[in-house]
């Protein structure tokens, strides 16, 4: 029984995993949904979270891991706190390819009042 | 496993835990977690769940955001609907958009409700989604498509668009999702370089790769080496029922 921790960055474009140690300082496997989906604009869907998280969990049953703690964050800080739909797709595929779930966190980076949001004075013009 | 949560407002406290408790059990029960415990004075809210591998990891993951919804005033019976599949939870702040003076988030807040709740109900309608309004936090819980053009809707609302280009952006979105529904969504998938893939087709069909190992041998056998001059002309040579003629159509 060995134990890693998936980190999972989850933002509306994107999914980004990690699974390192428990020492958080060795990498063990890593994927994200840009590697998995030819257009960019499917790369933060569930989809793609499905089967990155499909792939990490065969890099992990390769290297004889079968347990995991999940951390996942949104952007955060002066960017948006709400996690992308990813995140829920990828710990659900996890869960369905056998890897168990110990612990899941949440470890979006909070600003107790930090830097100015990008945009400007007058907001995002489209 | 424990898990202790981000506080609750104190006047939202009491809807958390319901009449003796009926909520309070209602979400243990929906989430499937053992217990939950809340500080009836401070707030404070512990999340006991069962042994590894009883528990969904995605209730786990979902619950706090719930719990966060009952927070800021929504029903605790639509907020219980989040626990669902594909239905997300977002939250979008008016402080980023009109500061912290007390008034102007009471003009925003004002401006998304509308008269008699008009402008909410329709956001609502048109996307499908859960809208409720505490002091400074819009709190959006829905299906994902529906989901972001209601976040567009508040958030256009928040930074000073008129309702009515608010109502026909909306009315836009509901038809542009209608006609995607009815087309065929596909998502391009990136060929599988790491792990290596199996036969694919000849795999799913029994007898399928006989037939094609068959019909191989019979096409090479039919080949023609052309360095062999004689197998060259003994093919060349037309058998008695055949001939070439060259004439215009």
């Amino acid at each position: 029984m060995r134990k890693a921790i998936i980190n999972i960055f989850s933002s509306y474009n994107n999914v980004l995993m990690t699974a390192t140690d428990l020492t958080g300082a060795e990498t063990i496997a890593t994927c994200s949904g840009g590697q998995v989906v030819k257009s960019s604009k499917d790369s933060g869907g569930q989809f793609a979270a499905t089967r990155a998280a499909e792939r990490m969990a065969d890099q992990l049953k390769e290297k004889e891991f079968n347990q995991v703690i999940v951390k996942y964050r949104a952007p955060g800080g002066n960017k948006s706190n709400n996690t992308g739909p990813g995140a829920q797709a990828a710990i659900r595929a996890l869960t369905r390819a056998g890897v168990t779930v110990t612990r899941i966190e949440d470890v979006t980076p909070i600003a107790h009042d930090g830097t100015k949001k990008k945009g400007g004075r007058r907001g995002r013009r489209v | 496993m424990r898990q202790s949560l981000p506080r609750v407002p104190k006047d939202r406290i009491a809807v958390l835990i319901g009449a003796k408790g009926a909520t309070r059990r209602e979400l243990e029960k929906a989430a499937g977690c053992k217990s939950i415990q809340i500080d009836s004075v401070t707030g404070d809210i512990e999340v006991e769940w069962s042994d590894i591998g009883d528990y969904d990891p995605v209730k786990a993951l979902k619950l706090p955001d719930v719990i966060k919804a009952v927070g800021r005033g929504m029903a605790p019976n639509r907020a219980i609907q989040l626990l669902q599949d594909d239905w997300f939870f977002e939250m979008v702040d008016l402080r980023d958009h009109v500061g912290k003076r007390s008034n102007q988030q009471r003009r925003i807040r004002a401006r998304i409700i509308g008269s008699e709740g008009k402008i909410r109900k329709m956001i609502e309608q048109h996307t499908n989604t859960e809208i409720s309004i505490y002091k400074s936090t819009v709190v959006l819980v829905g299906d994902g498509a529906g989901l972001s053009s209601a976040r567009q809707a508040i958030e256009m609302l928040a930074s000073g668009s008129e309702h009515g280009t608010v109502i026909k952006h909306l009315e836009r979105e509901r038809r542009k999702s209608r006609l995607e529904a009815r087309s065929i969504d596909y998502i391009e998938e990136k060929e599988d370089t790491n792990i290596e893939s199996s036969e694919g087709f000849a795999d799913l069909v029994p007898g399928l790769s006989d037939v094609v190992n068959r019909r191989g041998r019979r096409l090479k056998a039919s080949q023609v080496d052309p360095e062999n001059e004689e197998a060259v002309t003994e093919m060349m040579e037309l058998s008695e029922d055949e001939e070439v003629s060259w004439e215009e159509e």
